[in-house]
């Protein structure tokens, strides 16, 4: 009896300090999910993981590259070899992706499957019935919005390459054009699209409210696919496609119209630094701010073959004055990068380790963000 | 870097690039180890010693004239491969996995054979219908072209033709000398 009572008052003691000091943790509610805003912050970006070691568990994640605290903000699936894009007009998000009925065999179904931003659920889906959408490793010419996202063009490949039309208003798949010998959609005037063609020539067509096509321009080659190719991968600033070559050249392209207009090339490089085959290379190896400044992945002594390989620094024009500004030297070589359209705009590295370094766009490192321990986010879309 | 470790102990290491999509990945591990602007990792030394991947048993061919090891990136016959080498995953530089397909459809290049000095045309065939290997991830690029001239592009998913088209791996199959070699 005496014991219990100096038990009880020790616990009483207890309780009382503990209770001072904070107080108790108050039941959680089951289930709880989180959500997202409808508009993102403008220092959120994309990131996609097209995870080579199981192509049909990819994924889009979505990051906040100005945070310290809770960076990651979710994700959605992306299966073999999809493609992405964030519509910037309605609060919605467009994966065009692969499923087969018995995970990697059995009967293949093609969507495109439309994601509400705030709650990352899937809205819906559009089947593709030709199950023709182009799988290769994705990059951010597959799958576009156009005419303020009224249309969503998507790139079919089987090796016959198309662009399919989808209505977003009514979700219907309205019309198909052949882009025979071209590939990849290069957002061009209102509704139209060019495509690079396997001859070093351009391809534009432009459609109307049904989808049909109404103008149809064949460029003649203006570039050696065999001796310094274009990259595929253009930056555009403003209206101005910015092509680049294996071998440093500049080409904008004009795509402020549905009939584009080819400008006059210029370097990245000075002759000293064509010598020692300073190249452009990566994968997403280029991107651009708000200023029009052009950021350029580069490595040295490139060669046949290493146009792939990502680089030590980062070279910055003024596509203006077709000036270098600043030369960014690196903390890990860069796969591809991204910079953010906020008032302060970040340049975002996918190293060749796969993470995420961050930088200010001087090049004064900010932080480090893992992606997915065993991510590989080469493709990055700043939220628009 | 753990990250990368990792990578590059899938395989990459020595070189290699081709085949047709995930070959990025295997890029990094290039430039790593071949192109010096990028400090190698250990592993990726070890791997450029001897030639393969960490756990990977050496194999040859068989063929007199086809020297190399076919488990390795810097094989000469996998000078613009892409994806993981079918070498490792139960078939060989020239057939498939077991229960996996061969994709009929697919891109060529040129590779030189060391051993005669000629240039050979490759075909980088898939194999089709399993989730990816994952051992040696091999990426190399020689004479790879953007996406639209598909036929000399390893980005592409070549599992095409075949009753799935999930990648699983990659082979590089001789198909002759090349005549402007």
């Amino acid at each position: 009896m005496r014991l219990f009572s100096i038990k009880a008052l020790a616990i009483t003691t207890l309780t009382l300090v503990v209770g001072l000091a904070q107080a108790e943790l108050q039941p959680e509610p089951i289930p709880s999910v989180a959500t997202l805003p409808a508009v993102y912050p403008d220092t959120w970006l994309f990131a996609h993981d097209v995870n080579f070691n199981s192509m049909i568990a990819g994924k889009v994640a979505i990051i906040d590259v100005a945070a310290d605290t809770q960076e990651f903000k979710g994700f959605v699936d992306a299966s073999m070899m999809a493609s992405f894009v964030e519509s910037k007009e309605k609060p919605l998000l467009y994966v065009a992706e692969s499923f087969y009925a018995r995970g990697t065999s059995g009967e293949r179904t093609d969507v495109i499957s439309i994601y509400d931003k705030s709650t990352l659920r899937k809205v819906t889906e559009v089947v593709l019935p030709k199950k023709n959408r182009a799988q290769m490793v994705t990059n951010k010419y597959m799958l576009n919005l156009v005419d303020n996202d009224k249309y969503l063009l998507i790139l079919g490949f089987t090796p016959a390459s198309s662009v399919m039309i989808m209505d977003t208003e009514t979700n219907e798949i309205i019309n198909e054009i052949s882009i025979a010998g071209c590939n990849l959609i290069y957002p061009a005037g209102e509704t139209g699209f060019a495509s690079l063609c396997g001859n070093g020539g351009m391809k534009a067509v432009d459609f109307d409210d049904e989808g049909k096509e109404i103008s149809r321009v064949d460029f003649e080659p203006f570039f050696s696919v065999d001796d310094d190719p274009l990259f595929d991968k253009p930056v555009y600033i403003g209206d101005t496609a910015f092509f680049l070559s294996y071998k440093s050249l500049v080409q904008p392209i004009d795509m402020s119209t549905s009939v584009p207009v080819i400008k006059s090339t210029w370097s990245l490089v000075s002759e000293a630094e064509a010598k020692a085959n300073w190249r452009p290379g990566g994968w997403q190896f280029a991107a651009a701010d708000e200023t029009g400044h052009l950021y350029v992945v580069m490595h040295k002594d490139g060669y046949n073959g290493s146009h792939k390989f990502g680089g030590s620094e980062i070279w910055v024009y003024d596509t203006k004055t077709q000036q270098r500004v600043n030369r960014i030297k690196l903390k890990t070589n860069a796969f591809s990068i991204e910079v953010t359209r906020s008032d302060t705009p970040l340049l975002v590295v996918n190293t060749i380790e796969m993470g995420l370094d961050i930088y200010t766009t001087d090049g004064e490192f900010k932080r480090f963000i893992n992606v997915g321990d065993a991510a590989m986010p080469i493709v990055l879309h700043a939220g628009k | 870097m753990k990250l990368l470790d990792k990578w590059l102990e899938r395989g990459s290491r020595k070189v290699a690039q081709n085949t047709s999509r995930r070959h990025l990945l295997t890029n990094l591990s290039k430039v790593m180890i071949g192109v010096a602007a990028v400090p190698l990792l250990p592993v990726a030394r070890a791997s450029e010693a001897t030639g393969g991947y960490p756990g990977v048993g050496a194999q040859t061919s068989g063929l007199d004239g086809d020297p190399g090891d076919p488990t390795s990136c810097d094989y000469w016959r996998y000078c613009a491969i892409d994806g993981f080498l079918c070498s490792c995953c139960g078939g060989t530089a020239s057939s498939c996995p077991p229960g996996t397909e061969m994709s009929p459809i697919t891109w060529i290049g040129t590779c030189r054979n060391p051993a005669d000095g000629k240039d050979y045309i490759i075909s980088y065939n898939d194999c089709c219908g399993k989730t990816s290997c994952g051992r040696c991830l091999c990426n190399r690029n020689e004479n790879d072209k953007p996406v639209y001239r598909p036929q000399s592009n390893n980005d592409i998913n070549w599992c095409l033709g075949t009753s799935s088209n999930v990648y699983t791996c990659s082979t590089g199959v001789v198909l002759g000398v090349a005549v402007d070699g």
